[in-house]
């Protein structure tokens, strides 16, 4: 006598374990057709988000222009192209990426620190004519950025 | 009919099921937010993301992946330089919480954290003097330096 075969006796005698098994089985495509589900949701819900932010289907542009600005506080550079998302400022003391939306900056939790840049980061892009920036912030009252005459050459390093 | 009833009953009941459990795995995947005033733990995880997007092109170039570039190399080695000085401060004495991969060694054995920090500034500078010579092999004994006294600060003070 096999085991398949004592398996079949057992199930012929026990129908609810066979319904379990069945239950089981039937849960299965259940399962798939819920992550399925989840993982289209995510990935039209990113597409629509990313449209959403960026005004538009067509992708944010990749590379960033480099404007230096001086202010009293100190000077500094700004690495930053209208719709990329990403900047990056560089002063004499530091430097730090961040992400950049409807002219606001987000600098990660160092909004008003000082210790990485000398000053606090600017908040705000007040004016932007693509080749002019004016920023402000805590320690930045409308300070003007001008655009280098060279692109920036190291959008790579603040690819999010 | 009731059977079917409650065969649809069933099928409801698991699918809800598995969105309930896809749904608690997704909440679990979150991070604890930082809840700190002063959000250090957040602030020395950006800053020690910002080196190794900085150290990563300058780790290409040693690795003779990129072209070796010397003024854009020394202009990374001082970006890293000036980033090197900036993420010890946020270790502060309330600063060891979740989800902090920090060991409590930062924290119980202070003066080898410190030293394990002063090495590795000296091991940039290094990098920036010998990005400054302009010699590729220079750069990257300079580099292998800098990598390993990194590596050194974490088998140490991190968790892997």
């Amino acid at each position: 006598m096999t085991a398949a075969t004592d398996n079949r006796r057992m199930n012929k005698q026990d129908p609810s374990g066979e319904r379990r098994t069945l239950w089981r089985i039937e849960t299965i495509p259940y399962v798939f057709y819920t992550l399925v589900g989840i993982a289209v949701l995510y990935v039209v819900g990113s597409i629509a988000w990313d449209a959403l932010r960026n005004g538009g289907l067509l992708p944010p542009p990749t590379k960033l222009d480099r404007y230096e600005c001086a202010s009293p506080a100190g000077n500094f550079s700004i690495s930053y192209a209208h719709g990329a998302g990403r900047v990056q400022i560089k002063s004499a003391s530091g430097l730090l990426d961040g992400a950049v939306s409807q002219n606001q900056f987000d600098w990660q939790g160092f909004a008003n620190d000082r210790n990485v840049l000398g000053f606090a980061p600017p908040k705000e892009i007040v004016f932007d004519d693509g080749r002019t920036l004016r920023l402000s912030g805590p320690d930045l009252n409308n300070v003007v950025c001008n655009k280098a005459p060279e692109a920036s050459s190291q959008p790579r390093a603040i690819a999010q | 009919m009731i059977c079917v009833m409650k065969n649809k009953a069933m099928r409801g009941l698991s699918a809800a099921v598995c969105v309930a459990i896809s749904l608690g795995l997704v909440a679990c995947m979150e991070e604890p937010k930082d809840t700190h005033p002063d959000q250090v733990l957040t602030k020395r995880r950006a800053l020690f993301k910002q080196f190794t997007r900085t150290l990563e092109p300058i780790g290409l170039v040693a690795g003779g992946r990129r072209e070796y570039k010397a003024d854009e190399f020394l202009t990374m080695a001082q970006d890293l330089e000036k980033l090197s000085s900036k993420p010890w401060v946020y270790f502060t004495a309330d600063g060891n919480y979740p989800p902090t991969r920090s060991r409590p060694e930062v924290w119980s054995q202070a003066d080898a954290f410190k030293q394990a920090q002063q090495h590795y500034q000296s091991s940039v500078k290094a990098l920036v003097v010998a990005a400054q010579s302009g010699q590729l092999a220079a750069v990257q004994k300079a580099v292998d330096d800098v990598t390993a006294s990194c590596k050194a600060c974490h088998k140490d003070f991190r968790f892997e």
